[in-house]
């Protein structure tokens, strides 16, 4: 029986580092500095490449053989599906005509409160109005 | 040893090794643990016929006949959620492929025992919290749960909801459990291309459920999150939009119509295989079909949404690759054709429940393509036509297929078998009580009468008379297999070693098998479904 190679936790320990490193870009970016419509696209760069470092080191995807590292770009592909061909769809959308004649959207009504709960949720009850 | 030769079950099996209550309800055996999953989806079966029994029995007059108006809500709800997310999408995964996929592959079990027996109980837990919000009020929403009517009904929807949410759970450890033990626990010359194509339906299916189930989760926790912190994603006075949720819940849920169907064809094949003494015709193109089905089912989910307010441009992209379905679905059904042609056809019950499959599933399957018509389904969208095409998909294919592995491997799961003659009057009626429940709700979405109505006009009366006489059918049947079934356990006649002759792998082990599976290694070295050898499989 061969012996296993004892492995190192450095390496466990930069990665843990890196996330940590992105984590804050993530909060410094969205907090301090003010990438207007970049936001977005940056935000979610930063996720996807913290779920890959996850998924590689982690859950030691990197240490796979064969079809199972067939495993994170299938979740890739079908994670874009959702996005994409939703997004697709609310983009090919169109506006319906007001009946007022007037050509801008009606931008939804907000209520005061985000907090406000819909009439017989659970939350109005707890909040007792 | 020639299986044929006659009973020689073994003395110690998974049934009698170890026969307390804890031991069962701790196991962590994987022959157990499916025949938990058995009887817990077989309670959902009976609880959801129930409810469809009261739904048609409500609609044989055109006004009120037994129940109110708000109830009829609940009741058509309670029936959708009980069998779509209690009985049909774990039935065949979870209670057959628990059972025989690791014998099939030659596996003493899954690879992960003590996660497949939580499976087991976070689908219990879920199902109770379901049951739960069934009997406490009742939901009304439909089993679809569509927004904003779902983020404001008065109605116990939150637990429900969150039953779903768990068992979600469930359907993912399973697939993740079979997912592995696929790739890792093969018996030596059990080469990719001689895996059992029940077990190639059961990757592909297992697939699906990791993949799309998370998102089913996230829809559900979102819907919640509006009901009870009142936040504004689905509804469009607060700038959400009803049509994301629609978007994110058949993301799942139609992909959840394969995670039913795949398993099923499966069944079919080693079913069709056995019964016709061939192997089957076409291998690598059925079980590429399969996949084919897998995939192409994650890009169709917008032909539910085609009056939902869905741009043009999306339902006619949407409705284009729906299309596609069919191809990977004919191959499949020209594929047991052809393998029925020539064979030496042994008319058992379980290859009349396929005879069924087929017949049914050519119709749900057609009318399928045409609902993905989108000028066709905006006439009959939320009419008894949709109605009728689905549960030609989800009872006439499904339920056959499930019927179907139930007699054939109800001998390898007990050791015992049951009376031929109430067995084949009982899939009569079942076929027959099918027919006559569903083909006049075709008739009746035509006629524009739409689903989920408590009132109808006078003139569509005799349909609906005639689809429930039709489901008092289905329930005489069911009701007799649940006689016949439950009676050969106790006095039915010990079944042989392999009692139909047939070649599939998992005759490899006895019946019922041992407590491993096998006693000693198993080796494949034959085809699967090889008729060519006079003698049957060997049995470890």
């Amino acid at each position: 029986m061969t012996e296993e190679k004892k492995k190192s936790a450095w390496g466990y320990v930069v990665v843990w580092g890196v996330l940590a490193v992105l984590t804050v870009a993530t909060w410094v970016l969205g907090t301090k500095i003010k990438l207007g419509v970049f936001s977005l696209p940056v935000a979610l760069g930063i996720a996807v490449v913290k779920t890959v470092l996850v998924a590689m080191f982690f859950m030691h995807l990197v240490e796979q053989r064969g079809a199972r590292r067939v495993v994170l770009p299938v979740s890739a592909v079908f994670l874009c599906l959702l996005l994409g061909v939703t997004l697709l769809e609310a983009m090919t959308r169109i506006r319906m005509a007001r009946p007022d004649g007037i050509e801008e959207e009606l931008e939804p009504k907000r209520p005061a409160s985000t907090r406000t709960a819909p009439p017989g949720s659970g939350a109005k009850r707890l909040m007792g109005n | 040893m020639n299986p044929a030769a006659g009973s020689n079950q073994p003395a110690v099996t998974y049934l009698n090794h170890e026969t307390t209550v804890a031991s069962w309800l701790l196991t962590r055996d994987h022959k157990r643990i499916g025949v938990m999953f058995l009887v817990g989806v077989i309670f959902a079966l009976l609880l959801g016929g129930i409810f469809a029994m009261a739904l048609r029995i409500e609609l044989l007059t055109p006004g009120p006949t037994v129940m109110g108006p708000m109830t009829y809500n609940r009741m058509f709800t309670l029936h959708g959620v009980t069998m779509v997310w209690l009985f049909m999408i774990p039935a065949i995964p979870s209670a057959f492929g628990n059972f025989v996929l690791p014998i099939m592959l030659g596996a003493k079990d899954v690879a992960f025992p003590r996660l497949n027996l939580a499976s087991f109980y976070i689908y219990l837990a879920g199902s109770m919290l379901t049951v739960f919000g069934m009997l406490w009020s009742g939901a009304d929403t439909g089993w679809t749960f569509y927004t904003p009517y779902s983020t404001v009904s008065p109605t116990t929807v939150t637990p429900i909801l969150l039953g779903v949410f768990i068992i979600g759970f469930s359907t993912i450890i399973t697939g993740l459990n079979f997912i592995t033990t696929v790739h890792t626990l093969r018996a030596p010359g059990m080469h990719w291309t001689r895996i059992p194509l029940f077990v190639w339906t059961i990757y592909g299916t297992s697939v699906i459920q990791v993949v799309a189930t998370p998102v089913l989760g996230m829809v559900l926790l979102l819907v919640t999150a509006e009901r009870v912190l009142g936040m504004g994603i689905f509804d469009p006075s607060r700038g959400g939009d009803p049509v994301l949720f629609q978007h994110m819940f058949w993301f799942y849920s139609h992909p959840a119509v394969y995670i039913m169907v795949l398993p099923a064809m499966g069944v079919i094949t080693e079913v069709v295989c056995a019964y016709s003494r061939k192997n089957i015709f076409g291998y690598k193109m059925v079980a590429a079909s399969t996949f084919g089905i897998a995939f192409v089912g994650f890009f169709t989910w917008g032909h539910h949404m085609f009056v939902s307010g869905q741009s043009t441009f999306g339902s006619g992209i949407f409705g284009v690759l729906s299309m596609l379905v069919a191809i990977f679905t004919a191959i499949k059904i020209f594929n047991w054709v052809a393998t029925l042609y020539g064979g030496s056809i042994d008319l058992k019950v379980p290859l009349l429940y396929v005879l069924g499959f087929i017949f049914l599933l050519m119709f749900g399957g057609m009318t399928g393509v045409a609902v993905a018509t989108t000028s066709l389904d905006v006439h009959w969208h939320d009419t008894y036509f949709v109605v009728a095409h689905f549960h030609y998909i989800m009872v006439g294919a499904v339920l056959m297929a499930f019927l179907a592995g139930l007699h054939y491997w109800w001998p390898k799961m007990f050791g015992k078998l049951y009376p031929e003659r109430w067995s084949f009057l009982a899939a009569m009626t079942i076929i027959f009580g099918f027919i006559v429940t569903f083909l006049p709700q075709f008739l009746l979405g035509n006629m524009g009468m739409p689903r989920r109505y408590y009132e109808y006009p006078r003139e569509m009366q005799w349909l609906h008379v005639l689809s429930t006489a039709g489901a008092s059918l289905l329930a005489f049947g069911f009701g007799l297999i649940a006689i016949y079934l439950l009676w050969s356990l106790r006095y039915g006649e010990e079944a042989p070693m392999n009692a139909w002759g047939s070649r599939g792998y998992e005759w490899y082990s006895g019946s019922p098998p041992v407590p491993h599976n096998f006693t000693e290694a198993p080796r494949f070295e034959r085809e699967v479904h090889d008729y060519t050898v006079v003698e049957g499989p060997r049995v470890y």
